[in-house]
């Protein structure tokens, strides 16, 4: 659209800025970074709005709120934060837009079922994991854990794989 | 021995949220096309940079725990239920694949105006109902595992 658009940053530097937010993460807090924890909590809030019975009830969902307001957690002031430095970040490098993105093979309506039905699948795995791609992927791998690899063989490989089956919408 | 300082409060959140966002988005991990196209292997900058991240990161830990900085075993690190982590590693892979984001570049996505990360986080949320709803079968049965 304008020529102010600046490029992204070489992988070996975003890379290294990338760890070393991560390690900055560790020696303050004594763990990683994170993401899906938020919409965990995201959803037993949302739960105990729409409804608390239920919700309290459930054996995954109700002791977030049995323990008290369950977004007043130092993920969400994380997730503020992400939003915050990525958004700085689109706009010092002139990439900033409001669009619909994604697969773009795909009418709109397409793209935002695809979206949708992507998230489920997220949502889904990373609470059989523990965790997504930040929060075991990366922040595990650091201090070499185990689990951390093996999530990220599971992720890749499958990712690859559907990729592949579904390329038409996405290429 | 003074690190981790164990700081879970609101300055600290924001401060690594800004760092974390930051660098996600000059990464390039704010683009759906750019995180699919790794996986269909067009573009391999998303494991670059994972890679790299993870060994600075490593090299950070293991570094400040020799100089005496960091205590040891001092940071979470997550246990690894071998077929759990498995399978979820790869329906957030098919989730990336399909939806074109996880939940961090999601974040990041939101926040460089790209409106298709609102239904993909809707998504989320609905996939965290349905494991929570099916959580109490799937979990093991503590109770009943060592009663033999």
């Amino acid at each position: 659209m304008n020529s102010t658009v600046r490029p992204y940053w070489p992988p070996v530097i975003a890379g290294m800025a990338l760890g070393l937010a991560l390690l900055a993460t560790f020696l303050l807090t004594g763990h990683g970074l994170g993401a899906s924890g938020f919409f965990t909590r995201l959803t037993a809030w949302l739960g105990g709005e729409l409804a608390r019975p239920a919700t309290e009830a459930n054996s995954y969902l109700g002791p977030f709120l049995k323990a008290g307001a369950p977004l007043a957690n130092w993920i969400s002031w994380e997730i503020v934060g992400v939003l915050l430095g990525g958004f700085l970040a689109a706009v010092a490098g002139g990439r900033f837009r409001l669009r619909l993105d994604g697969a773009t093979n795909l009418s709109g309506g397409g793209r935002m079922a695809l979206a949708l039905g992507g998230g489920v699948l997220t949502g889904f795995g990373a609470r059989l994991a523990r965790g997504c791609t930040s929060g075991i992927g990366l922040s595990g791998g650091a201090p070499l854990a185990v689990a951390a690899f093996v999530f990220l063989i599971g992720f890749f490989v499958t990712g690859i794989a559907v990729s592949l089956l579904i390329r038409r919408a996405w290429a | 021995m003074s690190l981790p300082l164990y700081d879970d409060g609101i300055a600290s959140g924001l401060l690594c949220g800004l760092l974390f966002g930051y660098a996600l988005e000059n990464a390039g991990f704010a683009s759906p096309r750019k995180l699919t196209a790794q996986l269909r292997l067009t573009d391999w900058s998303v494991f670059k940079v994972m890679f790299t991240a993870i060994v600075v990161a490593a090299i950070g830990l293991y570094a400040a725990t020799e100089f005496g900085w960091l205590k040891p075993d001092g940071v979470y690190i997550p246990t690894d239920f071998f077929w759990a982590m498995l399978a979820g590693g790869a329906l957030v892979g098919a989730g990336m694949a399909v939806g074109g984001y996880c939940p961090g570049t999601s974040t990041v996505g939101l926040a460089s105006g790209r409106l298709d990360a609102l239904p993909f986080m809707i998504g989320m949320v609905l996939g965290t109902g349905l494991f929570a709803g099916v959580f109490a079968s799937i979990s093991p049965p503590k109770d009943r595992r060592r009663k033999r």
